[in-house]
């Protein structure tokens, strides 16, 4: 299993130049949202990755558990469940 | 454990964390301290808007990233602009250097830290960080600084001034139970480019 992995998110203008905030869709559907540093972010064609660390997989539920470059206000971790659909490879 | 000046300079050669810009390579001088490293601000405040119809954060609710966003400036500051941070106001800020913790693995050291703030900034009434000074091990980013100004007088605050300082720790033990899944991780490299005054290395 690769470790750092990419996953889908939408960004906007982050609270500084150097970063952006993302929202990042869990596995049960609900949004959370961070600030990250610019660099973690990447992008191709009109999708934007973000950079994260995969730290389980869980194939049974198809998803997977990462850990984030920072804490989500919604959940106030940064731990969380992202559908493996929502993976490329880094 | 709290690592010494020659010891933080040993984890940043041995690729254990790496901040970039680094603005000093002599343990003895800035920004070395006796058991810490200090950091510069960066050249931009954010200054949450005060002067329209307040906003309520509901948490649970997604979005509150862009949310604050939305409310707030993105103020530029230099040596001749500086911000001028007024008694009991709430701004953030951001160091100039970009540092990185790589998680180690079973085999590997994993380093964590904490911001602090200066003993003379403090003097002058200016906390630079409250309630959450921990930098986790897998961190990589620059870091925000939530600054008030609790003294009686305006402070000036300069892109490239020392503001906060970085305790470093090591983290026992490997960050998470599976193994091997934290190794390999990319070596980071810090900048070896090497300024005595803070101020002449503003990007």
């Amino acid at each position: 299993m690769e470790q750092q992995q990419k996953v889908v998110v939408r960004t906007s203008a982050g609270a500084f130049e150097s970063e952006r905030a993302v929202i990042l869709e869990l596995a049960d559907g609900r949004e959370v949202s961070l600030y990250v540093d610019k660099e973690l972010i990447d992008k191709h064609k009109e999708a934007e990755f973000l950079n994260v660390t995969v730290v389980k997989s869980n194939p049974r539920e198809k998803t997977k558990t990462v850990l984030l470059p920072s804490e989500t206000f919604e959940t106030m971790s940064r731990w969380a469940t992202v559908a493996q659909d929502k993976f490329v490879k880094a | 454990m709290i690592l010494s000046n020659v010891a933080i300079l040993e984890a940043l050669n041995k690729g254990l964390f790496s901040v970039e810009p680094l603005s000093g390579q002599d343990p003895s001088a800035p920004p070395f301290n006796t058991s810490a490293l200090d950091l510069r601000l960066g050249p931009e405040i954010n200054v949450p808007r005060t002067n329209e119809a307040p906003i309520q954060l509901d948490l649970r609710k997604p979005g509150i990233a862009a949310l604050l966003r939305k409310h707030c400036d993105v103020l530029r500051i230099s040596e001749d602009q500086p911000f001028s941070l007024r008694p009991h106001r709430f701004v953030l800020g951001m160091t100039m250097e970009l540092v990185r913790f790589p998680l180690g693995g079973p085999q590997t050291l994993s380093l964590a830290a904490r911001i602090e703030g200066k003993s003379s900034l403090a003097r002058c009434g200016l906390l630079v960080h409250f309630t959450a000074p921990t930098i986790h091990a897998g961190f990589s980013g620059r870091i925000a600084l939530e600054m008030i100004n609790l003294g009686p007088a305006d402070i000036l605050l300069t892109p490239g001034m020392f503001i906060c300082q970085l305790i470093l720790e090591e983290v026992r033990g490997a960050p998470a139970d599976a193994p091997n899944q934290f190794r390999n991780q990319s070596t980071p490299t810090g900048s070896r480019a090497a300024s005595r005054r803070a101020r002449s290395i503003i990007r």
